[in-house]
């Protein structure tokens, strides 16, 4: 039996590891219930109420997405008559009670916490399930904490967020560095963060952990000096009267390295560099299937089987020869067992899966090829979502110097750096551009330092020539239409009127993912339906949609908007919004019945005196897909010119001008 | 189906003529002339034979499929005349050159490999004008055999320098432009150097000026490449009108300017059965799991279909699911269970497990809430609304405008960009001109609501005026911005905070740095450039496999100057890079040389009694320690042990105490409680409370290892819990419990 308990603790620490762990400890004595703006005791905005609060937001915005998954999480009551603690780690610790213990989320545990919330009579409920209040050593809430986060996370740990909220700005009193309870308490918490007492190697090497203290309370009354305290143990301590909520995912979100790659600048010449991605596109869990009747999950297996084509089956060149390890012809073949073929340059090019991974296994890194200023790099021509590169000192030391030096350098001359990047081992080598970023600001998703920014390849890139010739050139009329002041006018006036000196992303929450959380929501019985198709219109278009054109929001002052829509009535005048119907296909095979039409029209343009629009120096007015037909039915020979200024010279030589 | 007939037929013929004419465009005629003359001799002939291997991997690589050709027009074809050489085989017999095929075909490796043998002459020197007439003359032949080109190009590599003593003749030049106009073929010329070197290569660059055709030297070839060969997809336009106002909405048409699915298809491969080189097709299989657990011996009743049964030599397993009548279905599943084989030894409970085949029918969907759950049928889920786009075909909507500065790079979160054009059709076409000008005037750019179609999940968007520099197109570059769930948030300390200490030196090294690697010109930011480099190595397995081993293969090598290098090594110099482990293994190695040498006895002199003074030599404790353990005197062992311990504490007590080693003290800690010698472990405590250093650390350190062994932990000890609570606090409790 003793076997079977120690394979059952493994089990759960292989389960736990690699898992992100948040434990909010909670101050329960009498102090937190006290401070209801109320003024009356136990109300549903005293401090305790509104940490619960926030921990249940927390939970709730964690179990609608996959994150919930890799993140564990344990919420601790602390200074409550009732003792429950693990007896094997509790090391006399006392006076404390978990809601639940460190584990990874699900509905029932979310349910206890929303008992919590919307239970009533605050002072029965904490009654029954804490017994009452009183005073724990805070060192031995520290060690606890400490001990269950070690033996709750599994072998190996990702970031560890240790949360506190309280309204006790200091117990331990003027002189608390003397006082042994406190070094004791700050020791286990430096601990938890895995800080060092040595400055530099808390710097070689990032912390696994955050202790975060939200002193509760009235910032009006209190200030920062009543802080010293808890700001020795965070230095982001702060008071914390209302919204704080979403602060919790912050200080809890440290983001894992998206990769850690060499950032090698010449022979003999590297270090390492953490690759992040702090900007990335959120989108719905993954539904999983399950069998209908059942209930069971449903697994899938993916088989493959050559195509029948009535002929026998012989071996060919380049056919696998020894196939003893493949099961005899006719039985499937999983994917790993399988070959690639690529016709390429008139061979057949057969590739074994086995070959593929060995060959496609590329040194990851990132590799300086050349310097060049940053105004030659057209940023809005990307193909990715750019990443954030951070100087890494787990492997080499020395790494944050370099980076910071060349960082100073590349912002001051604003230069970029040209760079190799091969993020994973098996990824295809990249072309990207390091560029330094001097702003941030962290809510917003900026941050200092050098950001990699993928470049496109040429093939990427349409040609786009042959798009404008023969697409995006105005196929009706002569020219491009000469601009209408008071249209420019007018556009200007309107982007006037709706401008924002910045872009906000945090502005602008994704609608359809907030509709998806809260069907969710409602379907965890969490929420309780409004079941009528109105209610929930009526919440899509007022709550989650957020990302409203600028005459449908009522955040913009009206003065404003008056004179946007006064600007924006000069189009309507001209009729902007002549509503042009989709092609079809079949209208786009009218249009290729056309084509002739168009032709003769072409010859039409015999009609255009192009002499004279060359010797009046009008030839700069038209465009060059216009240019070109002219000056060929005028039979003027432009060669390859494909520039403007090429073609109107070639006219103007043919007229002798 | 293409696929399958692509993959099955037994060889891909190269000849144009033979190929299914399913394409709606006609192909391209691209005819490489090459001077091998005496003139071409080392760098330019190597530039040559470099920038046409290139263009011929390039096309190689990104031979379009049969699919692609429908969408994406001709091909590329090619075809080599050589000149200036020793052999002659041509039609028109004219010697010292060679026409390689008799046919316009893809690139192939074989015209690599041909490339590759080829060398400069050595007694003759090439004239490009007979060059080109026999290239024309056997593009005409081709012509004449029914092929039917879009258009035609006539790549000539020369540097003109074989005609340096003997002028080329007016006739042969007039013969040439006259065919050139009459078949329009367009001309281009690569490796005239730049001042002409001589009359020849004035005469040349002359030429094929009048002719409307183009040079280019080696250094920006790639535009070259680009022209001749970019690969067209269909440009399909979208239609779009932008809500700027309350039912005011601007005509714009749209095309998808960059996107990385292009180039992303040069990967394609197909699977393969490796025995036959067939193509596969996949079968996909669901099924559920049951876990049962049952007597030794017992069977399961096996669900819908029987209990599964049966094994395959062939690691496939014993899973095979049944079809709904009953009948065991040979698919050549794994069975994925391996590792319940032994798990019922010693116990009669044994796991089964039931495969049952699920119809795609019985499916049901559901989302996980944390760990649990939430099971949704179709109905259900159909009940939420979740779209937002409002019944609307597409959205397009001005939500604000920014300045140009506030769309940061960290911003552009898309992985394509569009561009909007104003729609030409209607006489809208002013209005929307207008609007993008308005927007460039103000240096503003504006956010929409995009979705591209009715169930597209709307989006945020940037929208960038500019005008095409050649057209005068007014345009909007479009591109993704992320939504406030999209930021993922970080704790990045500021750079200031960690590395404040910047000199002024330093600085100017990597100023040096920079410039010594700046870009010339274009340099890798060249599109063809960049290009070159990814293909080589993207494609590398494809060149080993084909062994084919060109220069291109090597130009992705960097070579650098020795100024560069010089300038890497002073930085590498300036900012050591210290392998950390490396560096942390040297401490460790100078700590215990430190150890070795610390006179225990002089530190404890006068402290210590006489008899404790006597082996406090921490080398010899060490080996001693050793010794002990090794004849079983554990005790013994334990006692040296802890002595070398202390020994190990002196020398680090005074800078980093944090860096003793407590596990080692739990250990002797652990093993004096379980042998009952507390005193062991408590006269070291207290040797070391007499360290100021080390007790002011231990003060604050909690860790237990530095907790003295109490009465209640061991009976034997003389330590009971009150004095052990302040046993590095009061100073008043001196040792004189030993």
């Amino acid at each position: 039996m003793a076997d079977e308990g120690d394979d059952g603790v493994i089990d759960q620490m292989e389960e736990n590891s690699n898992k992100k762990t948040t434990y909010f400890v909670v101050d329960g004595s009498k102090r937190m219930f006290e401070d209801d703006p109320s003024g009356e005791p136990y109300g549903k905005d005293c401090s305790f109420a509104r940490a619960i609060n926030a921990i249940y937001s927390f939970c709730v915005r964690l179990c609608v997405t996959e994150e919930a998954l890799r993140h564990l999480v344990g919420v601790l009551v602390v200074n409550t008559t009732f003792t429950e603690t693990d007896p094997e780690i509790a090391m006399g610790a006392e006076n404390m009670k978990h809601i639940f213990p460190i584990g990874v989320l699900d509905k029932e545990r979310v349910l206890e916490l929303e008992g919590l919330v919307n239970g009533g009579d605050l002072e029965n409920l904490f009654a029954e399930l804490f017994g009452g209040h009183t005073t724990c050593n805070y060192q031995k809430m520290a060690s606890y904490s400490k001990l269950n986060i070690s033996y709750s996370s599994g072998t190996a740990r990702r970031f560890t967020s240790w949360v506190h909220f309280t309204n006790q700005v200091n117990p331990f009193g003027e002189n608390f560095k003397n006082h042994d309870e406190y070094r004791r308490m700050l020791r286990n918490l430096h601990d938890i963060e895995g800080r060092k007492p040595n400055e530099l190697d808390t710097l070689r090497r990032p912390l696994r952990g955050k202790c975060s203290i939200f002193v509760l309370g009235d910032s009006n009354k209190l200030d920062d000096s009543d802080l010293t305290m808890w700001r020795t143990v965070d230095e982001d301590a702060d008071i914390y009267d209302k919204d704080f909520e979403t602060l919790i995912f912050k200080r809890t979100g440290a983001l894992r390295a998206h990769s850690i790659v060499p950032f090698s600048l010449g022979p003999n010449l590297e270090f390492n560099v953490a690759v992040y991605s702090v900007i990335g596109q959120k989108t719905k869990p993954t539904p999983f299937a399950v069998h209908a009747k059942t209930g069971l999950p449903i697994k899938s297996v993916t088989t493959y089987k050559a195509e029948d084509d009535g002929q026998e089956e012989e071996q060919k060149d380049g056919a696998l020869q020894d196939n003893s390890m493949l099961p005899p012809p006719g039985v499937p073949l999983q994917r790993h067992q399988l070959s690639n073929v690529r016709n390429v340059g008139g061979v057949k090019v057969v590739i074994s899966q086995g070959e593929r991974d060995l060959f496609y296994r590329y040194p990851k890194g990132l590799r300086l090829i050349e310097f060049c200023p940053l105004s030659k790099i057209d940023l809005w021509e990307h193909v990715r979502v750019p990443l954030s590169i951070r100087p890494h000192e787990m492997v080499h030391t020395g790494a944050t110097s370099l980076y910071s030096h060349l960082f100073e350098r590349m912002k001051k001359r604003q230069i970029a750096a040209i760079c190799e990047y091969t993020g994973r081992a098996n990824q295809k080598p990249r072309n990207v551009a390091i560029i330094p970023n001097e702003e941030q600001d962290p809510q917003e998703g900026l941050h200092e330092g050098l950001i990699v920014v993928e470049l496109h390849d040429a093939d990427d890139k349409l040609d786009i020539e042959k798009a404008f010739e023969e697409k995006l050139a105005p196929t009706e009329g002569e020219i491009w239409p000469a601009v209408n002041k008071k249209f420019v006018e007018a556009a200007k006036n309107l982007s006037t009127s709706i401008r924002k000196n910045k872009f906000t992303p945090t502005a602008y929450p994704n609608p359809h993912l907030q509709a998806f959380y809260t069907m969710l929501k409602r379907e965890a019985n969490l929420e309780t339906p409004d079941n009528t198709s109105e209610k929930w219109k009526e919440a899509m278009v007022n709550e989650w949609d957020q990302i409203k054109p600028w005459f449908e929001n009522s955040a913009i002052p009206a003065s404003r908007i008056q004179k946007a829509q006064s600007a924006a009535q000069v189009f309507e005048e001209v009729g902007a919004s002549a509503t042009i119907k989709k092609p079809t296909p079949k209208r786009q095979k009218d249009d290729d019945e056309e084509k002739p039409a168009k032709k003769s029209k072409s010859d039409d343009n015999d009609g255009v005196n192009l002499k004279k629009l060359a010797q009046g120096g009008k030839l700069g007015s038209l465009t060059v897909a216009l240019l070109k037909e002219y000056a060929g039915a005028n039979k003027i020979n432009f060669g390859s010119a494909k520039k403007k200024d090429d073609l109107i010279a070639a006219i103007s030589t043919h007229y002798g001008i | 189906m293409p696929r399958r007939k692509a993959v099955d037929k037994d060889e891909v013929s190269p000849a144009a003529a033979k190929r299914k004419t399913t394409k709606t465009k006609p192909d391209n005629a691209n005819v490489i002339v090459i001077d091998a003359g005496k003139n071409m001799e080392g760098e330019p002939f190597h530039d040559t034979i470099q920038t046409v291997e290139w263009l011929l991997t390039r096309k190689i690589m990104r031979s379009k499929s049969d699919a692609d050709r429908k969408t994406a027009g001709g091909m590329d074809l090619f075809g080599i005349v050589v000149f200036g050489c020793d052999e002659t085989d041509n039609p028109l017999g004219t010697e010292g050159v060679l026409a390689k095929e008799e046919v316009l075909q893809m690139a192939t490796f074989d015209q690599m490999r041909f490339l590759s043998e080829l060398s400069p002459s050595q007694k003759t020197y090439g004239d490009y004008a007979q060059g080109l007439i026999v290239a024309l003359d056997w593009l005409k032949r081709r012509l004449e055999d029914g092929g039917d080109f879009d258009k035609k190009n006539l790549i000539l590599f020369t540097n003109a320098l074989g005609n340096r003593d003997r002028p080329t003749h007016r006739t042969a030049l007039e013969v040439i432009a006259s065919v050139l106009a009459a078949m329009d073929v367009e001309l281009h010329v690569v490796g005239l150097t730049d001042p002409p070197e001589s009359h020849s290569v004035t005469e040349l660059k002359e030429f094929v000026a009048e002719n409307g055709g183009s040079t280019y030297d080696y250094s920006n070839v790639g535009k070259l490449i680009s022209k001749l060969s970019a690969y067209q997809q269909l440009t399909r336009l979208n239609y779009f009108q932008l809500e700027i106002a309350k039912d005011i909405k601007l005509n714009f048409k749209c095309i998808n300017y960059i996107s990385k699915a292009r180039s992303d298809k040069e990967e394609r491969m197909r699977a393969v059965d490796p025995r036959t080189l067939k193509a596969v097709h996949r079968q996909r299989h669901l099924f559920t799991v049951e876990e049962t657990s049952k007597e030794d011996g017992a069977s399961g009743d096996g669900g819908q279909g029987g209990p599964s049964a049966g094994s395959s030599s062939y690691g496939f397993g014993t899973f095979r699911p049944t079809g709904p009548n009953g009948a065991a279905k040979d698919n050549g599943f794994k069975k994925e269970e391996a590792m319940d084989e032994g798990e019922g030894e010693g116990t009669q409970q044994q796991k089964e497990y039931t495969y049952t085949q699920v119809n795609p029918e019985d499916k049901a969907y559901g989302y996980v809430f944390g760990s649990s759950k939430l099971i949704m049928d179709k109905e259900t889920k159909d009940s939420y609304n979740l779209s937002f786009n409002y019944n609307r075909s597409s959205v397009f909507q001005l939500i604000c405008t920014v300045p140009e500065n506030a769309i940061h790079p960290q911003y552009m979160a898309g992985t394509e960009t569009r561009v909007f054009v104003p729609d030409t059709r209607k006489g809208a076409q002013p209005a929307a001109g207008a609007f993008v000008e308005g927007l460039l005037e103000a240096k503003a750019v504006a956010i929409v609501r995009f979705a591209f179609n009715a169930i597209a999940q709307p989006t945020l968007v940037a929208l960038k005026p500019r005008i095409h520099p050649e057209y005068n197109t007014p345009m909007l570059y479009g591109i993704r911005l992320p939504f406030a769930d999209d930021i993922r948030h970080t704790m990045f300390p500021p750079l200031e905070k960690i590395d404040p200490i910047k000199s002024i030196e330093k600085l100017d090294l990597i100023d040096e740095l920079i410039d010594n690697f700046m870009a010339e010109g274009e340099g890798a930011l060249s599109n063809s450039h960049r290009q070159r480099e990814a293909y080589l190595k993207r494609n590398q397995l494809i060149f080993e496999k084909v062994g084919v081993r060109t220069s291109v293969i090597k130009a992705g090598e960097r070579e650098l100057t020795e100024t560069q290098k010089n300038i890497i090594e002073h930085v590498r110099r300036e900012f050591p890079i210290v392998d950390y482990k490396a560096m942390k293994a040297a401490e460790r190695e100078n700590e215990r040389q430190k150890v070795a040498e610390v006179d225990v006895d002089a530190l404890l002199a006068g402290n210590e009694e006489e008899e404790e003074q006597e082996d406090l030599k921490p080398m010899k404790a060490d080996l001693d320690a050793k010794v002990a353990k090794s004849a079983g005197d554990e005790k013994k062992g334990m006692s040296l042990f802890l002595k070398e311990q202390f020994a190990h504490i002196i020398v680090n007590a005074s800078d980093s105490p944090e860096e003793i080693n407590l596990n080692k003290l739990q250990f002797a800690r652990s093993w004096c409680i379980r042998t009952a010698e507390p005193k062991l472990f408590n006269d070291l405590m207290g040797k070391l409370r007499n360290l100021d250093d080390i007790k002011e650390w231990a003060a604050r350190c909690t860790n237990p290892a530095l907790r003295p062994i109490t009465t209640v932990e061991c009976e034997k000890s003389e330590v009971n819990e009150e004095k052990a609570k302040k046993w590095w606090i009061d100073d008043e409790d001196d040792d004189d419990d030993f």
